[in-house]
Parts: structure tokens; sequence; C-alpha cells
């Protein structure tokens, strides 16, 4: 009752709508937000690779530190060595170790070479080492020329002090590496938790965004491919109704065959038949007219007159299925032009009789020209007819605008009307109000008139009592001008 | 040998056949007529075949065609008729009691000469049939022999 249609329902209005804008800028965000995510992560496994080189770098360092110490203990270990024996060959590895720390040192120097604290604290370690060199090169200077053992002794306290100091001097430079270090690692794992959280960030917004698209994408599809579906099937309950339809024309086709052949065989197969009773009569009145009585004439004579008005019904009938059948001819139609030929065509019906026309102005009306003028014909020669036992005959044609927009007209006579009880009858076919002693005719004519305004899409009807006239109302649609 | 007759009618229908040859009888035209019963006897009449290989050579003044006859109709005999150089001159009237307008149009498309629906009333058919009879056969000089090939 109240309830409204929901939007989109099964009556298919619902219109499929191209991409939105909407659904651009979201596309284009999900694809911003990938792109970034593929910056961060770059960028993030970048500051990890290099950290992992300084960790490398680091423990390189860290190494050369602690071969430079055991290089330093091996040149202490050498000096005592030759101080107890006195042996050369205790120099010779004494020498080897010197080289290398030297050589320790240099390397050192290029890989501390970018930290300025580090050079400071490599400085250091450099004085300490050359100092404990400086003491263990006098120690064998002094073992050469003075082999007391006191001073030896002496110069062992003394070079555990220096000794002390390159240590100190090594743990200054490790412990500032590892600082440095830890410091890296430190930046290394910030810049990867930034990228986890961008790329976190960025995963979520092109999930939204590219799942949002993607939705609203198959959502129009599906509501296409839905709406194809929609017209696939319209279209074929279409070709079915051609189909229904190219079969009820078929049908119609053969039933207006049949008709056709019934027609054709009405008017050929019983004319003929007639024809020979009439002839026939004919020719047995002239051949024993002189020996028959007068019954026997009447009887010949009613013989014929039968045959006759028979021939005349079968004729009516066939005029009647004409108008049934025949193409309407649509055209503006001069309804007052119309009535005035028409009565003049009856002009033979009137003579030696008083009949007063009354001719209101007529529409003009869209019709069959040639079924109009049989309606006009038909209607002002009944109510001649019927009118004919007056002194004077008075007929009447007018017409008004009825609410239906169509004309309604009317012809008027003041003969011998009918019983409005057998209203009904008047335009049936073969139907009669009047004995055709009274009134001759077949009963087609208002049928007739009644068919070809059905055929106009008007209506027929009627008013009259008996002895006091009859009034025959019919409607036809006006002529519109600009219209038909 | 017979000699030739003027009027060829061909009417399946007995009766038919003796009301038109009482009303031709009033002008004493009915001698004049060889009465065939169907459109196989009139074309073989036409052409000087079967039954009727012995007659007289030459075309009658005028054939009068019935149009519902059994076997060959009305229409298909006018058809042979006109589409034949030999018999294509021989004026050809239909008789019928159709008003059917298609018959009309055929017949006429066809090339029938004259198309007379029998009228009901005997008097009027008898006046009908009168007509057609002087016009076709007496009043109307029918072509030369053998010019059919002009």
């Amino acid at each position: 009752m109240g309830t409204p249609t929901p939007p989109g329902g099964r009556d298919g209005t619902k219109a499929v709508r191209p991409l939105g804008l909407g659904v651009s800028a979201a596309f284009l965000l999900g694809v911003v937000a990938l792109v970034a995510i593929g910056i961060v992560s770059l960028r993030s496994i970048r500051s990890l690779v290099e950290t992992s080189e300084w960790v490398a770098h680091t423990h390189e360092v860290l190494a050369t530190l602690e071969a430079a110490d055991a290089d330093v203990t091996s040149a202490e270990a050498s000096r005592r060595g030759y101080a107890l024996s006195g042996a050369e060959r205790h120099l010779d590895g004494y020498e080897i170790a010197r080289s290398n720390i030297a050589a320790r040192l240099d390397h050192l120097a290029v890989l501390i070479a970018d930290n300025a604290a580090q050079q400071q604290r490599l400085g250091r370690l450099r004085t300490a080492v050359q100092v404990r060199l400086t003491a263990l090169d006098t120690a064998i200077a002094a073992r050469r020329t003075h082999p007391d053992p006191a001073v030896q002794t002496a110069l062992t306290d003394e070079g555990e002090l220096l000794m002390k100091e390159v240590r100190g001097a090594i743990d200054d430079l490790a412990r500032g590496e590892a600082v440095l270090l830890a410091l890296r690692e430190r930046t290394a794992r910030a810049s990867a938790e930034r990228a986890s959280l961008v790329v976190l960030l960025g995963m979520t917004v092109a999930v939204v965004t590219l799942g949002g698209s993607a939705l609203v994408v198959a959502r129009q599809i599906r509501a296409r491919l839905h709406a194809e579906e929609e017209q696939r099937e319209s279209q074929k309950s279409v070709q079915r109704l051609n189909v229904e339809l190219a079969h009820n024309v078929a049908e119609l086709t053969a039933v207006n065959g049949e008709l056709e052949a019934f027609s054709y065989s009405v008017s050929h197969d019983l004319r003929a038949p007639l024809r020979h009773i009439n002839g026939f009569v004919d020719l047995l009145q002239r051949r024993a007219g002189p020996v028959l009585d007068d019954t026997a004439r009447r009887h010949l004579a009613t013989i014929a007159g039968a045959a006759r008005q028979m021939g005349q019904l079968i004729d009516d009938l066939l005029a009647f299925s004409r108008m049934s059948r025949g193409e309407l001819m649509r055209s503006r139609v001069r309804l007052s032009a119309l009535v005035a030929e028409v009565r003049d065509g009856l002009a033979e019906d009137v003579r030696g009789r008083d009949v007063v026309w009354t001719v209101g102005g007529l529409p003009e009306v869209v019709g069959d020209p040639a079924m109009l003028r049989v309606v006009i014909t038909n209607l002002l020669s009944n109510a001649l007819k019927y009118s004919r036992t007056r002194e004077r005959s008075e007929i009447a044609v007018g017409w008004q605008r009825g609410d239906d927009g169509q004309a309604h007209l009317w012809v008027r006579d003041n003969g011998v009307g009918f019983d409005m009880q057998y209203a009904g009858k008047l335009f049936g076919v073969f139907q009669r109000l009047h004995r055709v002693a009274e009134f001759e005719g077949t009963g087609i004519g208002l049928a007739t008139v009644r068919r070809i305004v059905h055929r106009h899409g008007g209506r027929t009807w009627a008013e009259g009592a008996v002895n006091a006239g009859a009034t025959i109302y019919f409607s036809l649609p006006l002529y519109e001008e600009g219209a038909a | 040998m017979n000699p030739l007759k003027r009027i060829l009618y061909a009417e399946d229908s007995a009766a038919d056949v003796e009301l038109t040859l009482a009303a031709l009888e009033e002008h004493h035209l009915a001698n004049e007529v060889v009465v065939v019963n169907d459109g196989v006897e009139a074309l073989d009449f036409l052409h000087r075949r079967g039954s009727f290989a012995g007659r007289e050579p030459g075309n009658p003044a005028v054939v009068l065609l019935d149009l519902k006859m059994p076997r060959v109709d009305g229409l298909e005999v006018l058809r042979q008729v006109k589409s034949d150089p030999e018999l294509r001159t021989i004026p050809v009237v239909i008789m019928t009691s159709s008003r059917e307008e298609r018959d009309l149009v055929e017949s006429y498309r066809l090339g029938v000469n004259a198309y007379v629906v029998k009228p009901v009333d005997f008097d009027q058919f008898v006046a009908a049939v009168k007509e057609v009879g002087m016009f076709w056969a007496v009043v109307n000089e029918p072509p030369p022999e053998n010019t059919g090939n002009r």
C-alpha cells in the first residue's frame, strides 16, 4: 500500500554509472602508498646493510688491536729471552714483532680515518708503543754492554708500567669502537622500526584504498552484468512476444481467409439457386399461366417474391461483411457536406412527400468517407421510411461535443418510433421491430451503422417511443487541426 | 460436319443453361449456341480436339464463361485463351453469380472483354443475357479469321 519502491529495485531502472572520481582517487592513493613503502624499505635496507658493514669494520679494528697487543707482548718476550740467554736468535723475533707492530698501527690508521676521536686515541697508542719499543731497544743495547741481571730486572719492572700504558690505549680504542658500533646499531634499528611503521601504515592504506576500489569496481561490474542479463532477458521475452504475435497474426489471417471463402461461397453458391427459382417460376408463369387459377398464380408470385427477398438479404449481408472487413481509409470528413450530398441522393424517396429537414452546422470528423456515407445514407433513409405515414415528416440532424471529447451526432424523426424495451435489438443483424408488410427492409441497416461506428472508435445508442419518433445517436472522433 | 455456331457457352449448371437458352430464344439466338459443361470441354472445342476434333474450323464470335466449373474453371480458360496467339482475339464474356471484387480484378487483368453478374431477378436476367448475346454475336464485328499472329 504505502510501501515505497526500494531504490534500485526489480524495475531495473538503476543506471550503471561509470567509474567515479572517488574510485580513481582511491586507486591513486593506493599506488602512492605502495611507492612510499618501496622507497622507505629501500632506504631502511641500505641503512641495515651499512650497519652490518660497520659491525664488520669494528670487528676488524678490534682484531687488529688484539694483534698489535700480541705483537707488543711478543716483542717483550723476545727481549726477555735475549736478556736471559744472550742468544741472537731472540733478536730476530724481536725485529719481526717490531715491524708487525708498525704495520698494524698503519692499518688501524686507515680503518679509523673517519673518526677524529679514535684518531686521537690512536695517537696515544702510537706514543705508548713507541715509548715501549724505545725502552725495549734500550734494554737490548744495555744487555749487550752490561749483562747484569739486576739492570734487566729493573728494566722489566719499568717495562710493565709502559706495557700497562699500551694496554690502556688499546682498551680505549676498543671501547671507542664499541660505542660507535652501539650508536650505529641504534640508528639502524630506529630506521628499521621507522620502515616497519611506514610499511605497516602504507600497507594498511593500500589495502583499504585498493580493496575499497576493488569492491566498488566489483559491485559495478556485478551491476553491469546484472543489467546485461536483464537486457538479455527482456530481449528474450520480446522475441517470445514477437513469436506469439506472429502466431496470432497467422491465425487471424487464416480466420480472415476462411471468412472470405465463406462470403465468396455465400455470394456465389446461394445466389445461383435463387436465380434458378426465380427463372423457373417465371418460365412456369409464361407457359402455364393461362391454365392456372388465381390461387396457383398467387402461389407462384409468393415464391418469386420470397426468392427476391432472400437475394436482397444475401446482398445486404455481403455488404455488411464488406463493411466489417474492408480497411479503414481515415481522412478529414466534412459531415455537413456529406449529409447534403446524401439528401440529394434521396430525392427520389422524398418525391410527393412533405418533408421538413432541420440540419444544424455539423462538425468535421476523422473517418473513412465511403463508410461514413453508408452510415448517413442508412440513417436518413430510415428516418424517411419510418416517418412516411406522417402528413409531414420532420427530420433533424444535429450534434454536440460529448464528455469523451468525441462528436455526438443524432438523427431524429417524427415517425412511428419504437418501444424502448426493444432498444437493445435495434442495432442487431436482421433484427426488425416492424413487420415487412409495414416497412420493407432486411434489418441490416442499423447493424451496419453500428459496425462502422464501432470501427471508428465510436458508440451508437437510440431513444424513442411508440408513435413518438426515434432519435439515433452515434459518436465519431472529431477532426482536430494539425492532429490528423 | 455441323456448321460453325457463333456462341460457345461453358456452364456446368443445367438450370443455368436452360434459363440462358430460354432468354436467348427470345431473340432466336438459341440455335447459335454450343453448350459445354466445363473448362476442359471448352478448351477442347476451341482447339478442335477430343470430342470436337471433327468440328468445322474457325473461331466462335464470342465465348460465354461461367467462373465456377469443375476440372478447369472459367479464369483458367480465360487465361489460356488470352495467352494463345490463335485464340486471343476471340471476345470472352464472364457470366457469373458472384460480385466478388477479386474475380473481377483477376478477369480484367487476364484480358476479359466483358464481365456480367447474372441478376437474381429473372426479368433482369433475361434482359442481361439478351443484351450480351445480341451485342457480341450480332452487333459486334468479330475479328477477321487467322489474324491471331499479327
